[in-house]
């Protein structure tokens, strides 16, 4: 399988596989002009290979500040997400939300909403 | 009482929106303290300088960030084109029309498209801001040239003093 790593910039998360503890992270700031571009990668990548993720991959996300064009394109990667667990992939979601942080829980929770999906909210961050 | 707490005239690109936001997250903290919807605060700012990056037809913006009394008041300038300026406006009273839960299904509707703007856009920008501030959003345009507008955007937002964390 391909490995996909992206290291973070200012106003772009890090998004990393790893293989070995079944873990996919999306951590940083994400505030790119164009979000739809940037996260094209990883909808192509588990277009093209999430078939062949593990069950049990945690995919977690960390995001300090997101803008309104990297909400959208999220979510289209959470869609991606949960049309590989209504394949028969068992994976987890969690979305990290800072302590006593009303923009990220709201985020989590509208997902968790929208896309129909079981999205463990969890306090703290996480590091790629 | 009313005071800019920041207040920028100059270039904007994506490295002085970074900047900004770093200046932000500080001033912020320093002004109104530790707070639970401190992130949204700046959310608001962080849209307002993505749409005048985004649909600017020069390089330049003013921005302020100002409190006034238990509010705060978030405005950027910018010069756009004519189609965007009207745009813009067309937005923000579409918006001015809809109830709280338009909003959110606006809101959401959009999200679910698949499409983005020609420039990148998500067509969500003044949704989410709406969301956090009702209707508090205000938009301006006047004729600069032929083709060009001077657009002012104001959001102004309460600050409950329930967010406050001790």
């Amino acid at each position: 399988m391909n490995a996909l790593n992206i290291i973070a910039t200012k106003s772009t998360p890090a998004i990393s596989y790893n293989a070995e503890h079944a873990w996919f992270r999306v951590v940083g700031n994400s505030i790119p002009e164009n979000a739809s571009a940037f996260y094209a990668p990883l909808v192509n990548w588990l277009q093209d290979h999430g078939d062949q993720l593990p069950n049990g991959c945690a995919f977690e996300f960390s995001l300090p500040y997101f803008n309104s064009s990297s909400l959208k394109a999220l979510y289209q990667v959470l869609m991606q997400i949960k049309r590989l667990q209504e394949l028969g992939k068992q994976l987890s979601v969690t979305w990290y939300v800072e302590e006593d942080d009303d923009f990220m829980l709201e985020a989590g929770e509208t997902y968790r909403e929208m896309v129909s999906m079981d999205i463990e909210i969890k306090a703290g961050h996480i590091e790629v | 009482m009313e005071k800019n707490i920041l207040e920028y005239k100059g270039q904007l690109s994506s490295e002085v929106r970074i900047q900004l936001l770093d200046l932000l997250q500080c001033i912020a903290l320093c002004n109104l303290g530790p707070r639970s919807d401190l992130k949204k605060l700046i959310g608001i700012a962080l849209e307002l300088l993505d749409n005048a990056e985004r649909y600017n037809s020069s390089t330049d913006v003013d921005f302020i960030w100002r409190i006034d009394g238990d509010q705060l008041v978030v405005t950027i300038r910018n010069k756009a084109k004519s189609a965007d300026a009207h745009r813009l406006q067309k937005a923000v009273s579409r918006i001015a029309a809809m109830t709280p839960e338009e909003i959110t299904d606006a809101f959401k509707r959009q999200m679910t498209e698949e499409g983005y703007g020609e420039k990148g856009g998500a067509g969500l920008g003044m949704l989410q801001i709406a969301r956090r501030v009702g209707k508090n959003i205000r938009a301006e345009i006047s004729p600069l040239h032929t083709d060009e507008f001077l657009c002012t955007s104001t959001v102004s937002t309460h600050l409950p003093a329930d967010r406050k964390r001790a």
